[in-house]
């Protein structure tokens, strides 16, 4: 089977507004978007140790690693560092959930808020110059 | 196992037990039942019986933690379990208490919670059937609940209170948690499973008898005993011989006897103190005495001086002879001299004088003579009037000294004669006559007063006598039946402990047994249920509870021992097999999170306790923990979910999700999404996007679907809980959950499923997850992926239920 494209992440929230429903209603979707958003980070890592980063597989080490990527001071592979292990913890809150295995259908609000800032602050992180 | 005709729950049991009884208690028995058995047109739990209830629909509004939306549960009215599992705080509790509130509410239990409503209105609808019958029963506000049937509304029938309050088919986490915290909590608890009213009723109409029956016993004694108290003196000589050895309760011979001794009361008396003879009173006399004594006194002087003139006359005429000769001869008188016709006319003249002397003398005899009479007559002579003063002296001492007087007085005018009376004599006799009858009127008057008090006394003890024999007919009755009474006191006493013997012991029998199979690898043991105090006094419910052979106290520290987790154990063994009793007429359990602080192999052993009551019953179990769903799961029992969910949108809203297949639920609310989105699409959003988030939801149903299913078929492999999580977390990919799946079910003898047609279904929705569709996808291409998905998790999901449970 051939591999297809991947959508954007626009797309794919565009996608997710469109679902009819309130936040309550496509909390599970919600938690696909997060997690989406987090895999669309670890593609856009351009580190030599991952000659084939186009699948979004081992992201915590892809994301541990960037740590290490040129360029940055001390200060900030310690921010770094903090926010990466928050988003791969994150990751696999997310695909624990989506794997079903956690008990309890619907995903508690509280931890998609928690959720929803780790990632938002991935994507800050690697959306720096 | 008790046979029903043994226990004595209802009226018409009650009368069908006393068949029993002797001859002689069966009147009084009947009397006291009345007509209970009669107007018992449905003895309450032999109706019961009969009913098989289920539960069919719940709704609950605004009770406690519910808000203003109404919570809905359609339940399936089969024996089965539901689990309805949802979070802490989502109102779970609220909805059981709603559904006892409905039921059967217990106030004092509704007082704790009556304050914290989310929603001021209250409505809690509880449906039940048992197949033919629908009925919902309604419970708006602080408003008793309503039965609705068919067209009618009444009132929640007695009959379904009784057998509501005897198996309590809803039970509160909050009371799982105090029933054995405190050793009273227990007796509590049960009361209503062991109680047995009718016969308590029976006791209390029988004590009520025999006090009725020892009050007029006292009551007659103490009456009788007024009037014995009564007859005090010797005037009462027939009541008192009617009133001896005579008990409380007479016979009809003493009864005569005592009604003749009242009739003759007054008679008694009036013989008893006789009248005394009357005095009259000293005449006044024109004349007084003294003037009659001179009277007489002078007459006699005029008598004795023409006596004395005739004797001497007499004298002359013997001493001279010849006088008289010559008297004769000369015609000369020889006293006086006198010649011829002088003498005679002399001696005329002395008759005259003298025949009027003593003419004078005996008038003034006669008056002075009539005057003695008229003093003296006015005492009473008679021999009957002395013996009366005689017989008074018995009543007053006063009347021996009258008695004395009037002797002397009687004496004293014997000796008063007329030819000795004086004035000073005379007048003695009249002061001592008059000094008589003062006495006597004296005497008289305290006669009268002993008279009149003892002619009262006497009418006090003919009433008292009266009053106690008034009551007599009366209480004959009542005391008659204090012999039966007894005996019937004796044979209820033996009825109640006899029935709550056999409804405590399958009660204790099955809670023994319960324990042991929630704890089979503990050592503290529950070796005795047993029920203690009297027929009258509290009950008490003490569990005998054993240590690695070491007895537990029964007391508040004692079962401190017990950790929460075996105390909640201890609870739920008392309760299931009180509420699952075959003679109870619900036929379902409402458990409200029972597997509070259990720990995975008690949650096990629960589980498969309440499959096998579901296999009767149907069992509806609210819970936060997935563990017992796990294991019902795990052990193909016949099962269903739902979830609860709140809707945190700023409402209090609870959401009802059917969840018996997680893949299900996940395509539903999935199909439901796509189904309004592709109606009326306007969005701009692409349908590739829209495929990947929609294959996303079906992957993850899928593996939400293959988690369950390999927790159900791992455990009927017999593989630890342990070594499943592992499986599930080393098997993070679909594909190769699918492949453990296919191993778990070979080791159920199922074989390996093909699940090969779907190889291409799992990697889209792999992709898919990752956010990755084929361009230019359609609807009906999205639409056949979840169709797929759908075909496979069916594939997963019905696997489990080809084992052979």
């Amino acid at each position: 089977m051939s591999i297809w494209p991947k959508q954007s992440v626009a797309a794919l929230e565009a996608g997710y507004d469109s679902l009819p429903g309130s936040e309550q209603d496509k909390l599970r979707l919600k938690a696909v978007i997060l997690r989406f958003r987090i895999e669309a980070v670890v593609l856009s890592i351009t580190i030599g140790v991952f000659t084939d980063n186009t699948w979004p597989n081992h992201v915590r080490h892809k994301l541990l690693v960037s740590v290490g990527a040129p360029g940055l001071s001390p200060d900030q592979r310690t921010d770094r560092l903090r926010i990466v292990r928050r988003g791969a913890s994150t990751y696999e809150s997310l695909c624990r959930l989506l794997h079903g295995d956690v008990s309890g259908l619907h995903p508690p609000l509280g931890d998609l808020a928690v959720w929803t800032r780790a990632v938002d602050e991935l994507e800050a992180e690697f959306a720096r110059p | 196992m008790w046979q029903r005709n043994e226990l004595v729950l209802t009226w018409a049991d009650a009368r069908r037990a006393a068949g029993s009884l002797p001859a002689s208690e069966q009147p009084l028995f009947r009397e006291i039942l009345g007509d209970e058995s009669c107007t018992e047109s449905t003895p309450a739990v032999a109706a019961a019986i009969d009913e098989q209830w289920f539960l069919a629909r719940v709704d609950v509004q605004g009770h406690v933690g519910i808000g203003e939306a109404t919570v809905s549960l359609d339940l399936t009215p089969v024996p089965g379990v539901t689990v309805i599992s949802a979070p802490n705080g989502t109102g779970k509790t609220s909805i059981v208490h709603g559904v006892r509130r409905c039921l059967g509410s217990d106030p004092r239990r509704d007082e704790v919670l009556e304050g914290n409503l989310h929603h001021e209105q209250r409505n809690i609808a509880v449906t039940i059937t048992d197949g033919p019958r629908v009925v919902c029963l309604r419970s708006s506000g602080a408003s008793p609940t309503e039965w609705h049937e068919a067209e009618a509304v009444g009132m929640i029938p007695e009959r379904w209170s009784q057998a509501y309050s005897r198996y309590q088919p809803v039970l509160l986490y909050p009371e799982i948690a105090e029933i054995i915290t405190e050793p009273g909590n227990l007796h509590e608890f049960l009361k209503g499973a062991i109680s047995v009213e009718v016969l308590q009723e029976l006791q209390r109409r029988i004590d009520a008898q025999r006090s009725a029956s020892r009050k007029a016993t006292a009551n007659l004694k103490e009456l009788r005993n007024a009037a014995a108290d009564l007859v005090v003196d010797d005037g009462y000589a027939t009541i008192r011989a009617a009133l001896a050895g005579c008990a409380e309760l007479p016979t009809a011979g003493e009864r005569l006897a005592l009604a003749e001794a009242i009739a003759d009361l007054s008679a008694q008396t009036s013989r008893a103190i006789p009248e005394i003879v009357e005095i009259g009173d000293v005449p006044e006399f024109e004349t007084t005495t003294s003037n009659l004594v001179e009277s007489l006194n002078e007459a006699k002087s005029g008598v004795l001086e023409g006596s004395e003139i005739l004797r001497d006359i007499l004298r002359k005429l013997g001493e001279n002879v010849d006088v008289l000769n010559d008297a004769r001869t000369a015609d000369r008188c020889p006293v006086c001299a006198a010649i011829g016709q002088d003498w005679h006319k002399v001696a005329r003249e002395q008759e005259v004088i003298l025949s009027r002397l003593l003419a004078a003398y005996d008038t003034a005899k006669e008056a002075l003579d009539a005057r003695l009479s008229a003093i003296v007559g006015v005492l009473p002579k008679t021999p009957e009037a002395l013996k009366t003063l005689a017989a008074l002296v018995d009543f007053a001492e006063e009347a021996k000294a009258l008695k004395s007087h009037w002797d002397l007085v009687l004496a004293s005018a014997a000796g008063v004669t007329i030819n000795d009376v004086t004035v000073a004599s005379i007048d003695a006799l009249v002061g001592g006559i008059n000094g008589l009858r003062a006495e006597r009127d004296a005497l008289a008057k305290k006669l009268d007063a002993l008279r009149t008090a003892q002619t009262g006394h006497g009418a006090r003890i003919a009433s008292a006598i009266r009053a106690w024999l008034d009551n007599v007919d009366a209480a004959k009755n009542e005391i008659s039946r204090r012999e039966p009474a007894d005996k019937l006191k004796n044979w209820v006493d033996g009825q109640i402990k006899q029935t709550r013997d056999l409804l405590f012991q399958p009660i204790a029998e099955g809670a023994k047994e319960i324990w042991t199979q929630l704890n089979p690898e503990s050592d503290l043991g529950l070796t005795s249920l047993d029920i203690g105090g009297g027929t009258q006094r509290q009950q008490k419910i003490l569990p005998g509870l054993e240590i690695g052979g070491v007895t537990v106290p029964s007391s508040a520290e004692g079962v401190r021992v017990l950790s929460t987790g075996q105390r909640n154990a201890l609870s739920l063994a008392t309760y299931l097999p009180r509420s699952a009793q075959l003679a109870s007429p619900f036929r379902f359990l409402v458990l409200d999170d029972p597997i509070q602080a259990f720990d995975g192999s008690r949650v096990n052993y629960l589980a498969v306790r309440l499959a096998e009551i579901a296999k009767r019953n149907q069992v509806v179990v609210f819970t936060h923990d997935e563990r017992l769903w796990n294991e019902l799961c795990a052990m193909s029992a016949n099962a269903r979910r739902v979830v609860l969910r709140r809707r945190a949108d700023g409402k209090s809203q609870v959401e009802v999700i059917e969840a018996t297949s997680a893949g299900d639920v996940l395509l539903g609310e999935l199909s439901r999404t796509l189904a309004v989105y592709e109606s009326g699409n306007d969005s701009g959003a692409t349908e590739e996007a829209v495929t990947a988030l929609s294959l996303a939801v079906c992957r993850q149903a899928l593996d939400a679907e293959l988690v369950q299913q390999l927790g159900i078929l791992g455990r009927r492999s017999g593989k630890a809980l342990d070594q499943i999580s592992a499986d599930i977390d080393t098997s993070s990919q679909t594909r190769d959950r699918l492949r453990v799946w296919s191993t778990y079910c070979s080791d159920c003898g199922l074989g390996e499923p093909d699940w090969s047609a779907y190889n291409v279904t799992v990697s889209a929705l792999n992709q898919a997850s990752h956010g990755q569709t084929p361009e230019g996808v359609t609807q009906d291409e999205r639409r056949q992926w979840i169709a797929d998905s759908s075909d496979l998790i069916r594939l997963v999901a019905d696997a489990s239920l080809r084992i052979p449970t």
